[in-house]
């Protein structure tokens, strides 16, 4: 396990209620500069508006939490908060600092499979305060994160009924990852959430108070599920999804808190929390998120706002996440499935148990298509290739040799002829790869773009798969005029050998020989200094799912 | 008045004739350069302004000839990483007028099917600095291209 906090890349929108009634919005997306680490394996960096990026993986699921804050007390406010294009929104959060009586939260919910939105207000002092809003992202390991996101969904329920203690409660099924709430009011100043919490595994409860009992309003009820219940998904396997309930904090008054961590072998999906009251003017929910000194901690803060007389209980929520042991997808060999992992895999089973008692073979693999109607491996199962060059640079196809680069070879996916353009890391994304002006973080971005494609980084030249292929990837010296990067370069390795190969530029030759040494030499291997030509910089290894048959590979790069 | 506006119609007119003629000359004749670079990033391309295609062609015009070659499809463009070379792309009315490759001391005009020595008329040492005042490579790269040229670039 991995705990690790990054530099900010996206942008979070502050949007300030005025008195006059307009709404202004500030954007930030200033680069990072670094921060202060709050942990022995925690790096923290926070750019200068308030926005601070932790992430957390474990076997093949990475999350990254991203905290936006006000950059200055505002007495009513709204952020949006958003994950990192390589990243899938799954679950959110928000903090209201205190400050004078104490500011609380009107709202916190999901807005698209980026962004997590919360709102908070002080009605008694309007005092001005910060507010941190939390948007927590998935990344799968060989999941493109384009096709990751069209694996969640979001949905909302219709407002409740008018009152001055809305309360809601949705039947979202199961798949239910994280959940949030918005209040509006029609007549007094604000409604205050002091629920926003898992029932069970299906359902999310949502209730708010007003602050004076004149106060009248809506509660919605909104939340982000995973579509993708028991079923497998190609490139990774099953995700398995569980909600966590820490102890209930009980106190006669002021300020209640409430924590629960993520369980070994889970990462943190979202946040919630409730806080009921027995006597008093009525508790209300001020934090529901990440405790900032451990991404696998959430902290829950409840109190009254007017006062501090109110008796009750707060209790702190969580879902968590984790990769199911063992699984993968089923168009690829690999440990036994179970029966109950995945429809098609039961059928399979039943035909040939041995995929689910000894081992999931090619047969297991071959078997898919013929006992589970309508599902095809043709564009999932990764072998490795063999060296091909004439396949590339004596193709009929012009725009072959023309708009294919060392990336696009080296995943073996022959896009020339469909895109006209030579594909870069990240473009399978849906959004250009920002890494070229960034000296500091310039390579590690590199990197996260080729993941946010789908490809896996391997710490060492091994693939989690025999069946996947590994590339190397390498960058040029920084340019210290423009204070820029220049280039990149991918090589990839061949079944047949034990050599490499590479395409030399968007445009050049294919080959599995060295000509930057003289004599040229067979490409052995790829990171020793010698034979790097002007790369010295290794970036690292990563596996793709490539295929035997040349400029087939199955990695979603555009 | 009348004869006033006559006047600006006659300038007008003038001024568009001169700007018709001038486009008609850049757009039948179209000078590109490509410094064949990267590997995974688009290569830096620019077109030549009028004063940089005089001066290209009468380097290549006094390049020295190395022999005359028969298969216009050769190449002297090295498959290796980093600096290949460039290639140059005259045309006209969307006809090739000139191709061009160059690549270390060496320069193969296929228009001519021939080849001639780069090295006196410092064909890519001109067109690499033409390409660091647009900005497309900065002087670290330029330097890093020469060194890379083993002192073919001067």
């Amino acid at each position: 396990m991995s705990l690790r906090v990054t530099s900010e890349g996206r942008k979070a929108h502050t949007v300030l209620w005025l008195s006059t009634g307009l709404w202004l919005c500030s954007c930030e997306g200033l680069p990072g500069e670094e921060g202060q680490a709050s942990g022995s394996d925690i790096e923290v960096t926070q750019n200068a508006l308030g926005i601070t990026s932790y992430t957390d993986s474990l076997d093949g699921v990475n999350i990254q939490v991203k905290v936006c804050r006000s950059d200055a007390p505002v007495k009513v406010q709204t952020i949006a908060c958003s994950v990192d294009v390589g990243y899938a929104l799954i679950g959110g959060g928000a903090y209201a600092e205190q400050a004078g009586t104490g500011a609380m939260i009107t709202e916190s919910r999901p807005v698209d499979n980026f962004t997590w939105q919360a709102s908070s207000a002080d009605d008694v002092t309007s005092s001005a305060h910060y507010l941190n809003v939390y948007a927590v992202g998935m990344r799968l390991d060989g999941v493109n994160s384009q096709v990751l996101r069209s694996m969640i969904d979001r949905s909302a329920s219709n407002p409740s009924a008018k009152a001055t203690q809305p309360s809601y409660s949705y039947t979202v099924g199961s798949g239910m990852l994280g959940g949030g709430a918005a209040t509006s009011v029609s007549s007094g100043a604000h409604e205050f959430l002091t629920k926003s919490v898992s029932n069970g595994a299906t359902k999310w409860d949502v209730a708010a108070r007003g602050s004076t009992s004149s106060t009248q309003g809506t509660i919605t009820d909104y939340f982000t599920w995973w579509n993708k219940v028991g079923t497998i998904v190609e490139g990774f396997g099953a995700l398995n999804i569980k909600q966590k309930y820490g102890s209930a904090v009980t106190v006669n008054s002021g300020i209640a808190k409430a924590t629960v961590g993520v369980d070994s072998g889970y990462v943190i999906a979202g946040y919630g929390g409730n806080a009921t009251t027995t006597s008093g003017q009525g508790r209300m929910l001020f934090e529901m998120g990440m405790d900032p000194a451990n991404i696998r901690n959430a902290i829950v803060q409840s109190r009254d706002h007017s006062g501090s007389n109110s008796k009750g209980a707060t209790t702190a929520y969580i879902s968590e996440v984790a990769h199911v042991a063992n699984s993968h997808g089923l168009c690829n060999a690999g440990p036994a499935l179970t029966t109950k992992i995945d429809p098609c895999a039961a059928k399979v089973c039943a035909s040939d148990p041995y995929c689910c008692s000894t081992y999931w073979d090619e047969v297991c693999v071959g078997d898919v298509p013929t006992y589970c109607s309508g599902y095809s491996c043709a564009d999932y199962t990764c072998d490795l290739p063999s060296y091909n060059g004439d396949f590339w640079n004596n193709n009929p196809n012009p725009l072959v040799i023309q708009d294919n680069n060392c990336y696009s070879y080296a995943n073996n996916k022959e896009l020339g002829s469909i895109t006209g353009k030579c594909a870069q890391p990240g473009d399978g994304s849906g959004q250009a790869c920002d890494w070229i002006n960034d000296l500091v973080n310039g390579l590690s971005k590199l990197a996260e773009c080729a993941k946010r494609d789908g490809l896996i980084a391997v710490p060492t030249a091994n693939c989690p798969s025999p069946f996947m292929d590994l590339l190397v990837l390498m960058v040029q010296d920084a340019d210290t005029y423009y204070n820029t990067w220049h280039d990149y370069h991918w090589l990839r390795r061949d079944a047949t050998g034990p050599y490499w190969s590479q395409k030399l530029s968007c445009g050049g030759a294919v080959t599995n020989m060295d000509e930057n040494l003289d004599p040229e030499q067979p490409i052995s291997d790829p990171i020793a200094t010698a034979t790097r030509g002007g790369y010295p910089n290794f970036v690292g290894y990563f596996c793709t799912c490539s295929s035997s048959t040349e400029g087939q590979g199955h990695a979603v790069i555009y | 008045m009348k004869s006033i506006l006559i006047f600006c119609l006659g300038i007008f007119g003038a001024l568009a004739g001169t700007n018709s003629a001038q486009a008609q000359t850049a757009s039948a004749e179209v000078w590109a350069v490509t410094i064949d670079v990267f590997s995974g990033q688009p290569n830096p391309t620019f077109t030549l302004d009028a004063s940089e295609v005089a001066e290209v062609r009468a380097r290549l015009k006094s390049a020295p000839l190395i022999r005359a070659m028969t298969d216009a499809k050769e190449t002297i463009i090295p498959a290796r990483l980093g600096y290949r070379g460039m290639l140059i792309k005259a045309t006209a009315g969307g006809k090739a007028i000139e191709d061009t490759e160059a690549s270390g001391a060496k320069i193969m005009r296929k228009t001519a099917s021939a080849l001639f020595d780069g090295k006196p008329v410092g064909l890519e040492g001109y067109l690499l600095s033409r390409a660091v005042v647009r900005g497309l490579i900065s002087p670290t790269l330029e330097n890093q291209i020469k060194t890379q040229s083993r002192g073919a670039i001067q």
